[in-house]
């Protein structure tokens, strides 16, 4: 996309100019103030503080929070209550709006639901200067900082991944306490040597000033969390005035879209639509607050006075300030939503593809495990898609009627015409790259996985290997098939309809099982198939010898059918293997449940059994 | 809740392995209930039906649902007493 490509460019060159200059700054300040050098290790303590609490979160975020995402984001008042609630408990916009974006990027959601989770969570993040300005200056947040860092960091070196995740939000938000006391000491001790308010400006200019300052900063910590700690730790220490404070954290509202069009850039384009949202709502939201900033400073007294916030109680004030004018922006661009998503999708449409390629695999889910095996699933079954066009093409039989509910062996006795197939190009086409990227990303993904996701990220592999061993067995029937469904001789020509309209019926009870997802016992039916697939295959039902015995077919057409019965067996089973670890959704327990009852081989021979001898 | 009762939970969700054992467990039970109700469910079509291939075809899925309860059963036994 132009537009990212731009943005990927400036990016970059920001980047090559902005870390030595920031690091010389820095250096210089250091030298001469020990204050300025008290407030940026402050700054560096709450950003470090943020790192854990991501890292923490991080091993929360499997299959919980995706439950919870199917279940909350149907609507897009619950999506935005979603981003609230995620973000006021997260207390890290950024991390919320990357998650939405692998989560977007894997499929998991819609486009309309991603857009209302950064609406909510733009007005969760503002829960943060709340706690700021109503805890961490009022209370001694520094006492508190010491002993849940000692038991953060006991947790953190446990063996259990839950402890271990707790362990790092305790030990986080341990950092992020003992960060803004240094930044609130550093202020203090700041204001007795030098007076940052004589460089305040008053007015529009000052405003635009400020709010430009409030981006840079913001882009430079990657957290508009850090920048408020900062506006409102300076602000209580009177070393800015509310006006320009006001103008920061607009500005911080503005950069906080830097970090998910970032996060975006190695995301599909599901995932630059969001970020592209993303950045038109924060930059609406700021044009509005910079237009109307005295009117909701007005509205931001109003507001105070009737909650009982005193006149001069300008951090509190600030985040009441925060609050309303995202809410504004909510309001305000709350009924374009679906504008905004038409919008976002002509600007940035799908690439046009002449061959497969993936719609779900992509950097931005490899890094939350639970979210990759599902990008994995996704695209699994987007093989299976293309598979099944090819299979079914291949047996000569129309996908429609497959899914329908028409008789398969009347189906295949009618339509007796060869369908046109190359099923090398096809394969080729829609299948090998696909598979090819499959392998690729799972190879990757395995690398930051629990021995649990990493078994169950390759059982989905071998799902895509059994679906590429169906198409090369249909392959290799497609020659014989398309020969003998046109022989004029009915015993072999029954014989090889028989094949397709079994084939068929797999198709379509596998099409059954994949719509059924949700229900345990669904995949256990494939079983059925199972038996089915030991009970039809001719070479050992007796049927071909009683054909060769009877001179109904030539020896020749015995050896074809003989082999083509074989790989029909093939067929079945790899789909049916593939079926049992790709339709098998939910918690990783229900699946190793559903694969501990399924039926192995010894079981069927038993079902066998019991068919020949009824009890 | 209890003290004891407490701690076993805490204990249970601190141990990956004890909670995966007993989510685990869950599930089975999910699974059999389900299996039970299809089997029932089964059994009474085969009382009505008259058609021979139809019964055998019911027939054939009860014995398969018949195999994964036990199956199950078995497994259920092994997760409850680990």
């Amino acid at each position: 996309m132009p537009f990212f490509l731009f943005f990927g460019e400036i990016a970059r060159m920001i980047r090559k100019i902005v870390l030595p200059t920031i690091l010389f700054l820095l250096a210089y300040g250091f030298w001469i103030s020990p204050n300025f050098k008290e407030i940026a290790a402050g700054v560096s303590i709450f950003l470090f503080g943020m790192l854990f609490l991501e890292e923490g979160f991080k091993a929360f975020t499997g299959g919980l929070l995706e439950r919870l995402l199917r279940k909350t984001t149907d609507g897009t008042w619950k999506a935005i209550s979603f981003g609230v609630v995620s973000t006021t408990i997260m207390q890290s916009s950024s991390l919320v709006s990357v998650i939405t974006i692998s989560f977007l990027g894997a499929g998991l959601i819609g486009l309309a639901a991603g857009i209302g989770i950064i609406f909510g969570a733009n007005l969760g993040t503002t829960t943060g200067a709340w706690l700021i300005a109503g805890l961490g200056l009022k209370v001694k947040i520094s006492a508190y900082a010491m002993p849940m860092l000692v038991f953060g960091i006991i947790m953190v070196f446990q063996k259990s991944r839950n402890l271990k995740g707790f362990g790092y939000i305790l030990a986080g938000l341990g950092f992020l306490f003992l960060g803004i006391h240094h930044m609130k000491e550093g202020f203090e001790a700041f204001r007795d040597t030098i007076d940052l308010t004589a460089f305040a400006v008053a007015g529009y200019p000052g405003i635009l000033l400020f709010t430009l300052i409030g981006v840079f900063a913001t882009v430079v910590m990657q957290s508009s969390h850090a920048t408020l700690v900062i506006i409102i730790t300076a602000l209580a220490a009177q070393q800015i005035t509310y006006e320009n404070a006001l103008a920061l954290a607009i500005g911080a509202n503005i950069g906080t879209t830097i970090t998910a069009i970032l996060g975006s850039m190695s995301s599909n384009v599901q995932g630059k639509r969001l970020a592209g949202a993303h950045l038109i709502f924060n930059m609406v939201t700021a044009i509005i607050a910079i237009i109307f900033l005295y009117q909701i400073a007005d509205g931001v007294d109003w507001v105070s006075s009737v909650v009982g916030i005193g006149a001069d109680d300008y951090t509190l004030k600030l985040a009441v300030f925060h609050t309303i004018f995202n809410v504004i922006g909510i309001l305000a661009m709350l009924p374009f939503i679906n504008t905004l998503v038409n919008f976002l999708m002509q600007r940035m449409p799908e690439k046009m593809i002449s061959v497969a390629e993936p719609k779900y695999l992509n950097d931005s889910v490899i890094e939350l495990p639970d979210t990759a095996i599902e990008a994995v699933r996704k695209e699994t079954l987007h093989l299976y898609d293309n598979a099944f066009a090819i299979i079914a093409h291949g047996l000569s039989l129309h996908r429609h009627d497959i899914l329908s509910d028409k008789d398969l062996d009347e189906v295949a006795a009618e339509s007796a015409e060869v369908m046109p197939i190359d099923i090398d190009a096809e394969y080729e086409k829609n299948v090998k790259g696909l598979y090819s990227e499959i392998v690729n990303f799972t190879s990757r993904a395995q690398s930051t996985m629990e021995p649990d996701q990493a078994d169950e990220l390759f059982a989905l592999r071998a799902a895509g290997r059994d679906i590429v061993e169906a198409i090369k067995d249909t392959k290799h029937m497609h020659k014989n098939l398309s020969q003998y469904i046109v022989s004029d001789n009915e015993h072999i020509r029954a014989e090889y309809n028989r094949i397709r309209s079994y084939l068929g019926s797999v198709l379509r009870r596998l099409g059954v099982v994949q719509q059924e997802g949700d229900d345990p016992t669904s995949v256990l039916s494939l079983d059925i198939i199972k038996v089915e697939m030991e009970e039809n295959d001719t070479t050992v039902n007796g049927t071909l010898e009683s054909l060769i015995r009877e001179e109904s077919i030539t020896p020749h057409m015995a050896t074809s059918l003989m082999n083509d019965a074989a790989y029909a067996y093939d067929v079945t089973k790899n789909l049916v293997q593939m079926g049992e670890v790709l339709f098998a959704t939910g918690m990783q327990s229900m699946k190793d449940v559903e694969r501990m009852i399924a039926l192995d081989d010894e079981d069927i021979a038993e079902v066998l059994e019991r068919d020949k001898n009824p009890l | 809740m209890k003290i004891p009762k407490l701690l076993k939970r805490v204990q249970e969700y601190v141990d990956a392995d004890k909670l995966k054992q007993c989510k685990r467990k869950d599930c089975m039970k999910e699974v059999l209930q389900k299996l039970k109700k299809q089997q029932r469910a089964l059994k009474d079509k085969l009382g009505k039906e008259k058609n021979e291939k139809e019964r055998k075809r019911i027939q054939k899925a009860l014995d398969i649902i018949y195999l994964q309860r036990k199956k199950g059963l078995k497994a259920l036994k092994k997760l409850q007493k680990s």
